[in-house]
């Protein structure tokens, strides 16, 4: 019988489990985007195309930084290494992962960072967490707080009418064509429309500035297609982006 | 001379009054100095009849006109969501006798008529009309839900209606219209009606006192009909020859359990003098027997209710409604129109009721008369619309009666007996027997019940046809094979991908839904 690889962490089973450094690139917890907290924006926005998707889980709109354009595509790994000058919290931590409701800490047991003798301990011979884990959790602790003032953002540019569905379509260069459908983004003619008093809101939030990075952040959907075209995926020839009003 | 409509006053609140009021309000804007004022008189004392809870879904486009959102009423209504009825027993009355009526229009309905090409490739596929066309029967059938989380407000994967709670349904359009859209709510029992010299009603008084004057009156007080029938003499048109229920029997259960499933559709099923309601909200079971009384007695029928409910209905004591099936004999008279059951009602079997206020409401609301003038024409539409509604409702309600092969009791019967079946139907099933419904046979620009729903009824009860024996074009073929290969790929996908109703209404409770 093969075994879930990722477990929620646990004292006995994950005794002598030993953590190396590096990101794990593994394909486990792979996938297309990773989710982001709000003070990771301004720095996401350099590498990667920021825009916001609906948690499958609540409906609620989450902040995101895009990798690729197909679900397990990550344009940036290139063999074991990421190449980006940021790379999302939540991918640092890994191989551990947040899972489950409520979030609890767990572990990719597959992940070529645990399988040797080397590295970090996460638990004491005796089963007590060790400084590395407790350093950890409080990484996860503010990872969480800055999804919350992710989420006070999304809901509050929800509230001013401003997120839009965001459509890309993409041409190959074989003349297949298909749709992402699911991410959706600020709309700068909403922005614009905000009476004054609105936008003053925004601004005394310290949001103003992540909704015109997050707005600037599309132009990395053409970086996109580069890195794609780069790799072994069906050419892309081209990419149209529409914003549903 | 021609008297501006400046103030609109509505006698009744109920479910009629409140859609009515709130409409009119959002449409017309009432909260502002320019708008045009609304006032509903209601009275503490006469309480609503509170059985129309299942809707269409021209409700969803009612709610968002009335600017309420749909996370607010689902958890102000104990709504839940509906996708079709299911109808039990109708046909042969044999345990495995069900058909579904989807809300969903049969895949391509734009483009194709499937009904032939569903006959005769019968023996190949051998599905039910309403799988072979579409998959929204599946998802009834599964207890799942016509949207996920993350579907926008409104928006469905399959198109869907509401069952609700009438009586907070009622409490939530009452609040909704007085604080965010300036309507005027006065509690009072209205004792006088005055009319000026020209028969218009000039205004009401109460019993506490108040003397309400206005340019536009609207009748939504119920059977009492104060105004159309009190004030004007209106005649009932009884219908109760062709559609026999005159009387149900209601009862509100509840669940086994909190978690128990909540159908997503309603279930009516069959019975020897009539059919049983049930439909599900998250909190309880809304069911009832509507039945003739010519056919049973009070007493057998509640034995029959007791009997479809089981242990849930112990100890309960059901509510006894009496149904006077017809309408007006004409709708809008001089400056005052009827809305709700002062206009009409009839048994509930394909919840024409709140759809009827929403259809009244769409043309008053949309329209509402500049001035008195325009009420001349505007309520010759009106009441050119509301009796062609009305006798096609009558007939597609029989439809579901004529179409049955049960034989076993007096009221099966008697509904096949050609002298209570309306002739414009005798005539279509005539036809139909050699071409399947399509639009030609409903030319009334805004149809309420249209070709498909007949589709899904004629061959969901097994209506014998010719089609069988016609020859196939390619086209047809085409279409046919095309359209249900879409229906299958669907019902495969969002078997997969949708949650339970019930699952889905706890998320919208806790986390509600996006706008976009």
């Amino acid at each position: 019988m093969s075994r879930p690889a990722i477990v929620p962490l646990n004292s006995q089973r994950h005794r002598n489990v030993r953590l190396c450094d590096g990101i794990d690139v593994s394909t486990s917890l792979a996938a297309n985007h990773a989710w982001l907290g709000l003070d990771e924006v301004q720095l996401a926005v350099c590498d990667y195309p920021v825009a916001f998707l609906k948690d499958a889980q609540t409906g609620q709109f989450v902040l995101m930084a895009l990798f690729g354009f197909d679900p397990q595509q990550n344009c940036f790994v290139h063999g074991n290494s990421w190449h980006a000058t940021f790379v999302p919290r939540s991918i640092l931590l890994r191989p551990l992962a947040l899972v489950g409701a409520p979030l609890t800490l767990a572990l990719d047991e597959a992940s070529p960072l645990v399988q040797g003798q080397s590295g970090k301990r996460l638990f004491d011979p005796a089963g007590l967490e060790t400084d590395f884990l407790t350093n950890i959790r409080a990484g996860v602790s503010t990872m969480l707080e800055t999804f919350q003032a992710a989420h006070r953002f999304a809901k509050a540019c929800s509230a001013h009418g401003l997120i839009k569905p965001l459509l890309l379509d993409l041409t190959d260069i074989q003349g297949g064509s298909r749709r992402i459908e699911g991410l959706y983004q600020i709309s700068q003619t909403a922005l614009q429309e905000l009476a004054e008093a609105d936008v003053l809101a925004l601004h005394r939030d310290g949001f103003l500035q992540t909704i015109y990075a997050m707005i600037h952040s599309l132009g990395q959907i053409n970086r996109l297609q580069q890195l794609s075209n780069a790799t072994d995926h069906i050419g892309i020839k081209h990419v149209e982006m529409s914003l549903i009003a | 001379m021609d008297k501006a409509v400046k103030h609109v006053v509505i006698v009744g609140g109920g479910s009629a009054g409140w859609i009515t009021a709130a409409r009119i309000a959002a449409k017309n804007n009432t909260g502002s100095a320019d708008g045009v004022a609304v006032t509903l008189i209601e009275s503490e004392t006469i309480g609503t009849i509170g059985v129309g809870e299942g809707t269409w879904p021209t409700m969803r486009n009612t709610l968002r006109k009335i600017g309420i959102t749909e996370t607010e009423f689902v958890r102000a209504c104990d709504a839940a969501f509906k996708q079709g009825a299911k109808f039990v027993q109708w046909t042969d009355g044999t345990p495995e006798d069900g058909y579904y009526h989807p809300l969903n229009p049969p895949q391509g309905a734009t483009q194709a008529n499937l009904s032939g090409y569903w006959e005769r490739s019968r023996q190949t596929h051998g599905l039910d009309f309403a799988d072979a066309v579409d998959f929204q029967a599946a998802l009834c059938e599964a207890g799942l839900a016509p949207k996920s989380i993350t579907s926008p407000e409104y928006a469905g994967i399959a198109n869907y209606a509401y069952h609700l709670d009438a009586v907070k349904f009622a409490n939530l359009l009452r609040d909704h219209s007085v604080s965010k859209l300036g309507v005027t709510h006065i509690i009072a029992d209205v004792t006088e009606i005055l009319q000026s010299e020209d028969g218009d009603i000039a205004s009401v008084k109460t019993k506490q006192g108040h003397h309400i004057e206005g340019d536009f009156f609207i009748d939504c007080s119920g059977f009492a009909a104060l105004m159309i029938e009190k004030v004007y003499g209106v005649p009932f048109i009884d219908c109760n020859d062709v559609l026999f229920n005159d009387h149900a029997l209601a009862l509100q259960v509840p669940y086994h359990t909190e978690e128990a499933p909540i159908a997503s559709h309603t279930i009516s099923t069959a019975q020897d003098a009539g059919w049983i309601w049930d439909i599900g909200l998250p909190t309880r079971r809304g069911t009832g027997y509507v039945y003739s009384s010519r056919h049973t007695t009070h007493d057998a029928a509640e034995t029959v209710l007791r009997r479809y409910l089981g242990s849930v209905s112990d100890g309960l004591t059901p509510r006894l409604i009496k149904i006077r099936s017809g309408h007006r004999q004409t709708f809008w008279v001089n400056n005052c129109v009827a809305i709700g059951l002062s206009n009409g009602f009839l048994e509930p079997l394909e919840a024409s009721a709140l759809m009827l206020i929403e259809t009244a409401v769409d043309m008053v609301a949309d329209r509402l008369p500049e001035n008195r003038s325009a009420m001349a024409i505007l309520s010759a539409q009106f009441n050119n619309a509301f009796t062609h509604h009305w006798a096609r409702i009558i007939e597609f309600l029989k439809l579901h009666y004529v179409l049955t092969k049960r034989t076993d009791t007096a009221f099966w019967r008697d509904n096949c007996d050609p002298a209570t079946i309306p002739q414009v139907l005798q005539d279509q099933l005539k036809l139909w027997r050699h071409h399947p419904p399509t639009a030609q046979d409903f030319p009334h620009h805004r149809e309420v019940f249209s070709w498909p729903s007949y589709q899904y009824v004629l061959h969901g009860m097994r209506f014998e046809t010719a089609l069988g024996q016609g020859r196939t074009t390619q086209e047809e073929t085409l279409n046919g094979t095309r359209f249900f290969a879409a229906a299958e790929a669907l019902r495969q996908k969002t078997l997969r991908e949708l949650p339970k109703n019930r699952d889905l209404l706890d998320k919208i409770k806790a986390f509600g839904l996006q706008t976009v």
